[in-house]
Protein backbone atom coordinates (compact mmCIF):
# COMPACT_ATOMS: atom_id res chain seq x y z
CA UNK A 1 0.00 0.00 0.00
CA UNK A 2 1.02 3.58 -0.48
CA UNK A 3 3.41 2.69 -3.26
CA UNK A 4 2.93 5.88 -5.19
CA UNK A 5 5.67 5.94 -7.76
CA UNK A 6 6.68 8.46 -10.29
CA UNK A 7 6.12 7.15 -13.76
CA UNK A 8 8.29 6.82 -16.78
CA UNK A 9 6.32 7.57 -19.88
CA UNK A 10 6.85 6.06 -23.25
CA UNK A 11 6.89 8.27 -26.28
CA UNK A 12 3.61 7.11 -27.76
CA UNK A 13 4.02 8.97 -31.01
CA UNK A 14 6.45 6.38 -32.36
CA UNK A 15 4.27 3.41 -31.45
CA UNK A 16 1.36 1.76 -33.21
CA UNK A 17 -2.13 3.17 -32.53
CA UNK A 18 -3.33 2.45 -29.02
CA UNK A 19 -6.23 0.10 -28.46
CA UNK A 20 -9.49 1.96 -28.20
CA UNK A 21 -10.23 3.20 -24.71
CA UNK A 22 -13.49 4.62 -23.47
CA UNK A 23 -11.88 7.97 -22.68
CA UNK A 24 -14.81 9.22 -20.60
CA UNK A 25 -14.35 12.42 -18.59
CA UNK A 26 -16.50 12.57 -15.46
CA UNK A 27 -16.71 15.67 -13.24
CA UNK A 28 -17.75 14.99 -9.67
CA UNK A 29 -19.13 17.94 -7.82
CA UNK A 30 -21.08 19.01 -4.78
CA UNK A 31 -22.69 22.31 -3.92
CA UNK A 32 -21.23 22.36 -0.42
CA UNK A 33 -18.26 20.76 1.29
CA UNK A 34 -18.62 17.78 3.56
CA UNK A 35 -20.77 15.70 1.27
CA UNK A 36 -18.09 13.00 0.97
CA UNK A 37 -17.21 13.94 -2.60
CA UNK A 38 -13.49 13.16 -2.51
CA UNK A 39 -14.11 9.95 -0.64
CA UNK A 40 -16.78 8.80 -3.11
CA UNK A 41 -14.57 9.80 -6.04
CA UNK A 42 -11.61 7.79 -4.74
CA UNK A 43 -13.75 4.74 -4.06
CA UNK A 44 -15.49 4.96 -7.42
CA UNK A 45 -12.11 5.15 -9.12
CA UNK A 46 -10.96 2.00 -7.33
CA UNK A 47 -14.14 0.12 -8.29
CA UNK A 48 -13.68 1.08 -11.95
CA UNK A 49 -9.99 0.09 -11.93
CA UNK A 50 -11.03 -3.29 -10.57
CA UNK A 51 -13.02 -3.82 -13.73
CA UNK A 52 -9.71 -3.92 -15.53
CA UNK A 53 -10.05 -0.33 -16.67
CA UNK A 54 -7.45 2.40 -16.80
CA UNK A 55 -8.64 5.18 -14.52
CA UNK A 56 -7.26 8.61 -13.72
CA UNK A 57 -8.26 10.99 -10.93
CA UNK A 58 -7.44 14.70 -10.99
CA UNK A 59 -7.68 16.74 -7.84
CA UNK A 60 -8.82 20.11 -9.19
CA UNK A 61 -9.78 21.22 -5.71
CA UNK A 62 -6.66 23.35 -5.83
CA UNK A 63 -7.78 25.52 -2.93
CA UNK A 64 -8.21 22.60 -0.55
CA UNK A 65 -6.61 19.46 -1.97
CA UNK A 66 -7.13 16.21 -0.13
CA UNK A 67 -7.88 13.19 -2.27
CA UNK A 68 -4.25 12.02 -2.22
CA UNK A 69 -4.70 11.10 1.45
CA UNK A 70 -7.31 8.50 0.51
CA UNK A 71 -4.85 6.94 -1.92
CA UNK A 72 -2.28 6.88 0.87
CA UNK A 73 0.20 8.96 -1.04
CA UNK A 74 3.11 10.65 0.59
CA UNK A 75 2.94 14.23 -0.74
CA UNK A 76 6.71 14.58 -0.44
CA UNK A 77 7.01 11.90 -3.14
CA UNK A 78 5.18 14.04 -5.72
CA UNK A 79 7.61 15.31 -8.29
CA UNK A 80 4.99 17.59 -9.80
CA UNK A 81 1.42 18.65 -9.10
CA UNK A 82 -1.43 19.94 -11.22
CA UNK A 83 -0.29 23.45 -10.29
CA UNK A 84 3.03 22.90 -12.09
CA UNK A 85 1.18 21.98 -15.27
CA UNK A 86 -1.11 25.03 -15.02
CA UNK A 87 1.93 27.26 -14.62
CA UNK A 88 3.71 25.72 -17.59
CA UNK A 89 6.38 23.93 -15.62
CA UNK A 90 5.59 20.41 -16.85
CA UNK A 91 3.28 18.32 -18.98
CA UNK A 92 0.19 17.09 -17.17
CA UNK A 93 1.23 13.45 -17.37
CA UNK A 94 4.45 14.33 -15.54
CA UNK A 95 2.28 15.09 -12.51
CA UNK A 96 0.53 11.70 -12.57
CA UNK A 97 1.46 9.11 -9.97
CA UNK A 98 0.59 5.43 -10.25
CA UNK A 99 -1.57 4.47 -7.27
CA UNK A 100 -2.72 1.11 -8.67
CA UNK A 101 -1.53 -0.51 -5.44
CA UNK A 102 -4.55 0.80 -3.51
CA UNK A 103 -6.97 -0.62 -6.07
CA UNK A 104 -5.51 -4.11 -6.28
CA UNK A 105 -7.44 -6.48 -3.99
CA UNK A 106 -5.48 -8.41 -1.38
CA UNK A 107 -4.19 -11.72 -2.67
CA UNK A 108 -4.12 -10.64 -6.32
CA UNK A 109 -0.66 -10.53 -7.84
CA UNK A 110 0.45 -7.35 -9.53
CA UNK A 111 0.88 -9.20 -12.82
CA UNK A 112 -2.69 -10.54 -12.64
CA UNK A 113 -4.29 -7.13 -12.12
CA UNK A 114 -5.14 -5.46 -15.39
CA UNK A 115 -6.58 -2.22 -14.02
CA UNK A 116 -4.54 0.92 -13.60
CA UNK A 117 -5.16 3.86 -11.33
CA UNK A 118 -3.42 7.23 -11.60
CA UNK A 119 -3.67 10.35 -9.52
CA UNK A 120 -2.80 13.90 -10.51
CA UNK A 121 -2.54 15.67 -7.14
CA UNK A 122 -2.81 19.36 -6.38
CA UNK A 123 0.03 21.03 -4.60
CA UNK A 124 -0.13 21.10 -0.81
CA UNK A 125 2.36 23.94 -0.67
CA UNK A 126 0.78 26.94 1.03
CA UNK A 127 2.50 29.32 -1.37
CA UNK A 128 1.15 27.43 -4.38
CA UNK A 129 -2.36 27.46 -2.94
CA UNK A 130 -2.10 31.16 -2.20
CA UNK A 131 -0.97 31.83 -5.76
CA UNK A 132 -4.00 30.03 -7.19
CA UNK A 133 -6.32 31.90 -4.86
CA UNK A 134 -4.72 35.19 -5.87
CA UNK A 135 -4.25 34.72 -9.60
CA UNK A 136 -6.64 31.92 -10.53
CA UNK A 137 -5.60 29.82 -13.48
CA UNK A 138 -6.39 29.31 -17.12
CA UNK A 139 -9.28 26.87 -17.20
CA UNK A 140 -8.70 26.38 -20.92
CA UNK A 141 -5.35 24.88 -20.07
CA UNK A 142 -7.14 22.57 -17.67
CA UNK A 143 -9.33 21.32 -20.52
CA UNK A 144 -6.26 20.62 -22.64
CA UNK A 145 -4.78 18.83 -19.63
CA UNK A 146 -7.76 16.49 -19.34
CA UNK A 147 -7.47 15.63 -23.00
CA UNK A 148 -3.71 15.10 -22.86
CA UNK A 149 -4.03 12.90 -19.83
CA UNK A 150 -6.70 10.69 -21.40
CA UNK A 151 -4.47 10.25 -24.45
CA UNK A 152 -1.06 9.76 -22.89
CA UNK A 153 -2.25 7.44 -20.13
CA UNK A 154 -4.79 5.75 -22.42
CA UNK A 155 -7.54 6.21 -19.90
CA UNK A 156 -10.98 4.66 -19.90
CA UNK A 157 -12.18 7.06 -17.23
CA UNK A 158 -10.89 10.36 -15.97
CA UNK A 159 -12.60 11.42 -12.73
CA UNK A 160 -12.34 15.09 -11.83
CA UNK A 161 -12.66 15.94 -8.16
CA UNK A 162 -13.89 19.55 -8.26
CA UNK A 163 -13.94 22.36 -5.73
CA UNK A 164 -17.33 22.72 -4.01
CA UNK A 165 -19.46 25.67 -5.00
CA UNK A 166 -19.73 27.42 -8.30
CA UNK A 167 -16.83 29.30 -9.84
CA UNK A 168 -15.50 29.80 -13.34
CA UNK A 169 -12.91 27.02 -13.26
CA UNK A 170 -15.36 24.51 -11.85
CA UNK A 171 -18.07 25.39 -14.35
CA UNK A 172 -15.63 25.00 -17.23
CA UNK A 173 -14.45 21.62 -15.92
CA UNK A 174 -18.06 20.53 -15.76
CA UNK A 175 -18.80 21.89 -19.21
CA UNK A 176 -16.12 19.85 -20.93
CA UNK A 177 -17.05 16.59 -19.21
CA UNK A 178 -18.97 13.73 -20.76
CA UNK A 179 -20.77 13.19 -17.49
CA UNK A 180 -21.53 15.48 -14.61
CA UNK A 181 -21.98 13.57 -11.37
CA UNK A 182 -23.55 15.54 -8.52
CA UNK A 183 -23.23 14.41 -4.95
CA UNK A 184 -25.52 15.70 -2.23
CA UNK A 185 -26.91 14.90 1.18
CA UNK A 186 -30.63 14.64 1.86
CA UNK A 187 -30.69 18.11 3.37
CA UNK A 188 -32.70 21.17 2.41
CA UNK A 189 -29.72 23.43 1.74
CA UNK A 190 -27.93 20.86 -0.42
CA UNK A 191 -31.14 20.12 -2.28
CA UNK A 192 -31.83 23.74 -3.17
CA UNK A 193 -28.24 24.72 -3.93
CA UNK A 194 -27.58 21.68 -6.09
CA UNK A 195 -30.59 22.56 -8.24
CA UNK A 196 -28.92 25.82 -9.29
CA UNK A 197 -25.64 24.13 -10.19
CA UNK A 198 -27.54 21.52 -12.14
CA UNK A 199 -29.41 24.14 -14.14
CA UNK A 200 -26.17 26.02 -14.91
CA UNK A 201 -24.61 22.77 -16.16
CA UNK A 202 -27.58 22.26 -18.47
CA UNK A 203 -27.22 25.79 -19.84
CA UNK A 204 -23.56 25.04 -20.51
CA UNK A 205 -24.58 22.10 -22.67
CA UNK A 206 -23.73 19.17 -20.37
CA UNK A 207 -25.81 16.31 -21.70
CA UNK A 208 -25.37 13.60 -19.12
CA UNK A 209 -26.07 14.46 -15.51
CA UNK A 210 -26.49 11.95 -12.72
CA UNK A 211 -26.92 12.22 -8.97
CA UNK A 212 -25.61 10.27 -6.00
CA UNK A 213 -27.12 10.84 -2.55
CA UNK A 214 -24.67 10.34 0.29
CA UNK A 215 -24.99 10.25 4.08
CA UNK A 216 -28.58 9.11 3.95
CA UNK A 217 -29.58 8.45 7.58
CA UNK A 218 -31.36 5.27 8.62
CA UNK A 219 -35.10 5.66 8.86
CA UNK A 220 -35.43 7.34 5.50
CA UNK A 221 -37.56 5.76 2.83
CA UNK A 222 -34.88 5.40 0.15
CA UNK A 223 -37.32 4.79 -2.70
CA UNK A 224 -39.35 7.84 -1.73
CA UNK A 225 -36.21 9.94 -1.52
CA UNK A 226 -35.02 8.76 -4.93
CA UNK A 227 -38.40 9.50 -6.49
CA UNK A 228 -38.47 12.95 -4.96
CA UNK A 229 -34.99 13.92 -6.15
CA UNK A 230 -35.53 12.49 -9.62
CA UNK A 231 -38.80 14.31 -10.12
CA UNK A 232 -37.41 17.63 -8.83
CA UNK A 233 -34.14 17.46 -10.80
CA UNK A 234 -35.27 15.38 -13.79
CA UNK A 235 -32.03 13.40 -13.68
CA UNK A 236 -31.43 9.80 -12.58
CA UNK A 237 -30.23 9.00 -9.07
CA UNK A 238 -27.65 6.24 -9.47
CA UNK A 239 -26.78 5.66 -5.83
CA UNK A 240 -28.17 6.17 -2.34
CA UNK A 241 -25.23 5.75 0.01
CA UNK A 242 -26.13 5.22 3.67
CA UNK A 243 -24.82 7.41 6.44
CA UNK A 244 -22.15 5.19 7.89
CA UNK A 245 -19.96 5.51 10.91
CA UNK A 246 -17.61 3.00 9.36
CA UNK A 247 -16.98 5.34 6.43
CA UNK A 248 -16.28 8.20 8.85
CA UNK A 249 -14.10 6.06 11.05
CA UNK A 250 -11.89 4.90 8.19
CA UNK A 251 -12.11 8.40 6.76
CA UNK A 252 -8.72 9.24 5.37
CA UNK A 253 -7.00 6.05 6.46
CA UNK A 254 -7.69 4.21 3.24
CA UNK A 255 -10.07 3.20 0.53
CA UNK A 256 -13.32 2.03 2.06
CA UNK A 257 -14.41 -0.42 -0.65
CA UNK A 258 -11.15 -2.31 -0.18
CA UNK A 259 -11.46 -2.56 3.58
CA UNK A 260 -15.20 -3.29 3.67
CA UNK A 261 -16.08 -5.12 0.44
CA UNK A 262 -19.44 -6.40 1.73
CA UNK A 263 -20.58 -3.21 3.46
CA UNK A 264 -23.92 -1.70 2.33
CA UNK A 265 -22.10 1.54 1.42
CA UNK A 266 -19.73 -0.40 -0.86
CA UNK A 267 -22.53 -2.37 -2.46
CA UNK A 268 -24.50 0.77 -3.20
CA UNK A 269 -21.45 2.49 -4.74
CA UNK A 270 -20.84 -0.60 -6.88
CA UNK A 271 -24.32 -0.05 -8.28
CA UNK A 272 -23.34 3.52 -9.20
CA UNK A 273 -20.12 2.25 -10.82
CA UNK A 274 -22.14 -0.17 -12.93
CA UNK A 275 -24.29 2.74 -14.14
CA UNK A 276 -21.16 4.59 -15.22
CA UNK A 277 -19.91 1.53 -17.06
CA UNK A 278 -23.24 1.10 -18.82
CA UNK A 279 -23.03 4.73 -19.94
CA UNK A 280 -19.54 4.21 -21.32
CA UNK A 281 -20.72 1.21 -23.25
CA UNK A 282 -23.65 3.07 -24.69
CA UNK A 283 -21.57 6.02 -25.79
CA UNK A 284 -18.75 3.92 -27.18
CA UNK A 285 -21.28 1.84 -29.08
CA UNK A 286 -19.40 -1.31 -28.17
CA UNK A 287 -19.97 -4.41 -26.10
CA UNK A 288 -19.56 -4.07 -22.33
CA UNK A 289 -16.04 -3.12 -21.25
CA UNK A 290 -14.01 -6.31 -21.52
CA UNK A 291 -13.06 -7.81 -18.19
CA UNK A 292 -9.45 -8.59 -17.39
CA UNK A 293 -7.07 -9.23 -18.98
CA UNK A 294 -6.92 -6.14 -21.12
CA UNK A 295 -5.39 -6.00 -24.53
CA UNK A 296 -1.73 -5.18 -24.50
CA UNK A 297 0.28 -3.08 -26.87
CA UNK A 298 0.81 -4.78 -30.17
CA UNK B 1 -28.48 11.49 37.74
CA UNK B 2 -31.11 13.75 39.11
CA UNK B 3 -34.59 12.18 39.18
CA UNK B 4 -36.10 15.24 37.59
CA UNK B 5 -33.63 15.28 34.73
CA UNK B 6 -35.16 14.27 31.46
CA UNK B 7 -33.20 12.67 28.67
CA UNK B 8 -33.35 12.16 25.00
CA UNK B 9 -31.74 9.64 22.70
CA UNK B 10 -29.87 11.10 19.76
CA UNK B 11 -28.95 9.47 16.47
CA UNK B 12 -25.51 10.78 15.54
CA UNK B 13 -24.05 11.93 12.28
CA UNK B 14 -21.07 9.99 10.98
CA UNK B 15 -18.62 12.45 12.42
CA UNK B 16 -20.40 11.98 15.76
CA UNK B 17 -20.58 15.66 16.46
CA UNK B 18 -24.18 16.44 15.99
CA UNK B 19 -27.51 14.72 16.29
CA UNK B 20 -29.48 13.99 13.15
CA UNK B 21 -32.55 12.97 15.01
CA UNK B 22 -33.64 12.82 18.64
CA UNK B 23 -36.31 11.09 20.67
CA UNK B 24 -37.44 12.30 24.07
CA UNK B 25 -37.40 9.60 26.72
CA UNK B 26 -39.90 9.14 29.50
CA UNK B 27 -38.46 7.37 32.52
CA UNK B 28 -41.79 5.64 33.16
CA UNK B 29 -41.81 3.96 29.81
CA UNK B 30 -39.72 1.24 28.20
CA UNK B 31 -38.55 1.93 24.64
CA UNK B 32 -37.87 -0.62 21.92
CA UNK B 33 -35.29 -0.06 19.18
CA UNK B 34 -34.93 -1.96 15.92
CA UNK B 35 -35.47 -2.15 12.22
CA UNK B 36 -39.07 -3.40 12.40
CA UNK B 37 -41.72 -0.73 12.07
CA UNK B 38 -43.37 -1.92 15.27
CA UNK B 39 -40.53 -0.53 17.40
CA UNK B 40 -40.82 2.75 19.29
CA UNK B 41 -37.63 3.90 17.61
CA UNK B 42 -37.28 2.61 14.08
CA UNK B 43 -33.81 2.56 12.50
CA UNK B 44 -34.17 1.44 8.92
CA UNK B 45 -30.59 0.26 8.55
CA UNK B 46 -29.56 -3.18 7.26
CA UNK B 47 -27.03 -3.25 10.08
CA UNK B 48 -29.77 -3.17 12.73
CA UNK B 49 -31.80 -6.22 13.77
CA UNK B 50 -35.59 -6.21 13.61
CA UNK B 51 -35.82 -6.24 17.41
CA UNK B 52 -32.42 -4.97 18.36
CA UNK B 53 -32.60 -3.63 21.91
CA UNK B 54 -34.73 -2.31 24.74
CA UNK B 55 -34.10 0.84 26.70
CA UNK B 56 -35.36 1.04 30.31
CA UNK B 57 -34.94 3.41 33.19
CA UNK B 58 -33.60 1.31 36.09
CA UNK B 59 -33.17 3.02 39.45
CA UNK B 60 -31.27 6.12 38.36
CA UNK B 61 -29.95 5.04 34.98
CA UNK B 62 -31.04 4.42 31.46
CA UNK B 63 -30.05 0.85 30.67
CA UNK B 64 -29.93 -0.66 27.21
CA UNK B 65 -30.40 -4.42 26.84
CA UNK B 66 -29.60 -6.13 23.56
CA UNK B 67 -32.22 -8.48 22.16
CA UNK B 68 -30.17 -9.16 19.08
CA UNK B 69 -26.98 -11.20 18.84
CA UNK B 70 -25.42 -8.17 17.16
CA UNK B 71 -25.42 -6.60 20.61
CA UNK B 72 -24.57 -3.08 21.65
CA UNK B 73 -21.15 -1.63 20.83
CA UNK B 74 -19.94 0.32 23.86
CA UNK B 75 -16.47 1.57 24.70
CA UNK B 76 -14.74 -0.67 22.17
CA UNK B 77 -16.56 -3.92 22.88
CA UNK B 78 -19.82 -5.76 22.25
CA UNK B 79 -22.13 -5.86 25.26
CA UNK B 80 -25.53 -7.31 25.98
CA UNK B 81 -26.39 -4.84 28.74
CA UNK B 82 -25.05 -1.34 29.30
CA UNK B 83 -25.89 1.37 31.82
CA UNK B 84 -25.65 4.40 29.56
CA UNK B 85 -23.79 7.55 30.43
CA UNK B 86 -24.73 10.97 29.19
CA UNK B 87 -22.79 12.04 26.16
CA UNK B 88 -21.08 8.71 25.53
CA UNK B 89 -21.83 7.29 22.11
CA UNK B 90 -22.82 3.65 21.61
CA UNK B 91 -23.82 1.73 18.52
CA UNK B 92 -26.41 -0.90 17.68
CA UNK B 93 -24.02 -3.68 16.69
CA UNK B 94 -20.39 -3.11 15.88
CA UNK B 95 -21.09 -1.42 12.56
CA UNK B 96 -24.56 -0.05 13.16
CA UNK B 97 -25.71 3.52 13.70
CA UNK B 98 -24.35 5.40 16.69
CA UNK B 99 -26.56 6.90 19.34
CA UNK B 100 -26.05 8.91 22.47
CA UNK B 101 -27.96 9.68 25.60
CA UNK B 102 -28.25 13.41 26.18
CA UNK B 103 -29.66 15.53 28.94
CA UNK B 104 -32.54 17.75 27.98
CA UNK B 105 -32.13 21.25 29.29
CA UNK B 106 -35.16 22.49 31.26
CA UNK B 107 -35.71 25.13 28.61
CA UNK B 108 -35.04 24.04 25.08
CA UNK B 109 -33.14 26.74 23.29
CA UNK B 110 -32.60 26.42 19.59
CA UNK B 111 -28.94 26.11 18.84
CA UNK B 112 -27.11 25.76 15.58
CA UNK B 113 -26.94 22.03 16.03
CA UNK B 114 -30.66 21.61 16.07
CA UNK B 115 -30.86 23.05 12.59
CA UNK B 116 -28.76 20.10 11.47
CA UNK B 117 -31.12 17.59 13.01
CA UNK B 118 -32.79 15.43 10.46
CA UNK B 119 -36.20 13.94 11.01
CA UNK B 120 -37.23 11.37 8.43
CA UNK B 121 -40.86 12.33 8.83
CA UNK B 122 -39.79 15.80 7.72
CA UNK B 123 -38.65 14.62 4.33
CA UNK B 124 -41.08 17.31 3.30
CA UNK B 125 -38.27 19.80 3.83
CA UNK B 126 -36.76 18.45 0.61
CA UNK B 127 -39.11 20.57 -1.40
CA UNK B 128 -37.52 22.49 -4.16
CA UNK B 129 -38.23 26.20 -4.25
CA UNK B 130 -38.20 26.39 -8.03
CA UNK B 131 -39.06 30.10 -8.09
CA UNK B 132 -35.97 30.86 -6.07
CA UNK B 133 -33.88 28.51 -8.19
CA UNK B 134 -35.06 30.11 -11.43
CA UNK B 135 -34.38 33.58 -10.06
CA UNK B 136 -30.85 32.63 -9.00
CA UNK B 137 -30.14 30.87 -12.29
CA UNK B 138 -31.45 33.85 -14.24
CA UNK B 139 -29.23 36.23 -12.30
CA UNK B 140 -26.19 34.15 -13.19
CA UNK B 141 -26.93 33.25 -16.81
CA UNK B 142 -27.84 36.82 -17.74
CA UNK B 143 -24.49 38.11 -16.54
CA UNK B 144 -21.63 38.88 -18.90
CA UNK B 145 -19.57 36.46 -16.89
CA UNK B 146 -21.80 33.57 -17.82
CA UNK B 147 -22.19 34.52 -21.48
CA UNK B 148 -18.42 34.62 -21.76
CA UNK B 149 -18.26 31.27 -19.97
CA UNK B 150 -20.76 29.69 -22.36
CA UNK B 151 -18.64 30.68 -25.33
CA UNK B 152 -15.48 29.33 -23.77
CA UNK B 153 -17.22 26.12 -22.74
CA UNK B 154 -18.50 25.46 -26.21
CA UNK B 155 -15.04 26.13 -27.69
CA UNK B 156 -13.33 23.90 -25.16
CA UNK B 157 -15.88 21.16 -25.60
CA UNK B 158 -15.33 21.17 -29.32
CA UNK B 159 -11.64 20.69 -28.72
CA UNK B 160 -12.08 17.99 -26.13
CA UNK B 161 -14.48 15.94 -28.15
CA UNK B 162 -12.82 16.59 -31.47
CA UNK B 163 -9.96 14.56 -32.85
CA UNK B 164 -7.09 15.18 -30.55
CA UNK B 165 -7.39 18.89 -30.34
CA UNK B 166 -8.47 19.64 -33.86
CA UNK B 167 -10.69 22.69 -34.06
CA UNK B 168 -14.26 21.79 -35.01
CA UNK B 169 -15.27 22.80 -38.49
Amino acid sequence: MGDAQALRFRDLSSESPTPARLGRIVSIHSFRGGTGKSNSTANLAVLLARQGLRVGVIDTDIQSPGIHVLFQCDPTSFRHALNDYLWGRCEIQDAAVDVTGVARPDGIEESDFAGRLFLVPSSLDAGDIARVLRDGYDAGLLGKGFRDLVHTLELDYLLIDTHPGVNEETLLSIAISDLFLLLLRPDAQDFQGTSVTLELARRLGVEEIKVILNKVPPGIDADGLKARVESAYEVPVIGILPLSHDVARLASAGVFVTRFPDHPWTIELEGAARELLAMGTLRAGASPPPPQPRMGQS
Amino acid sequence: MDETTTHRLELLDADRHHALQAWDLDSGREVSLGRARTNDIVLASPLVSRQHARLRFVESCWVIEAQSELGVWWRGGLRSRVALEEGVAFALGEHGPSLRLAKVAPLQVFDTESTMRFRPENLGILVLDSVRRDREVAEIVESDFFRHLEQRASRLRGKTRGDDGAEPA
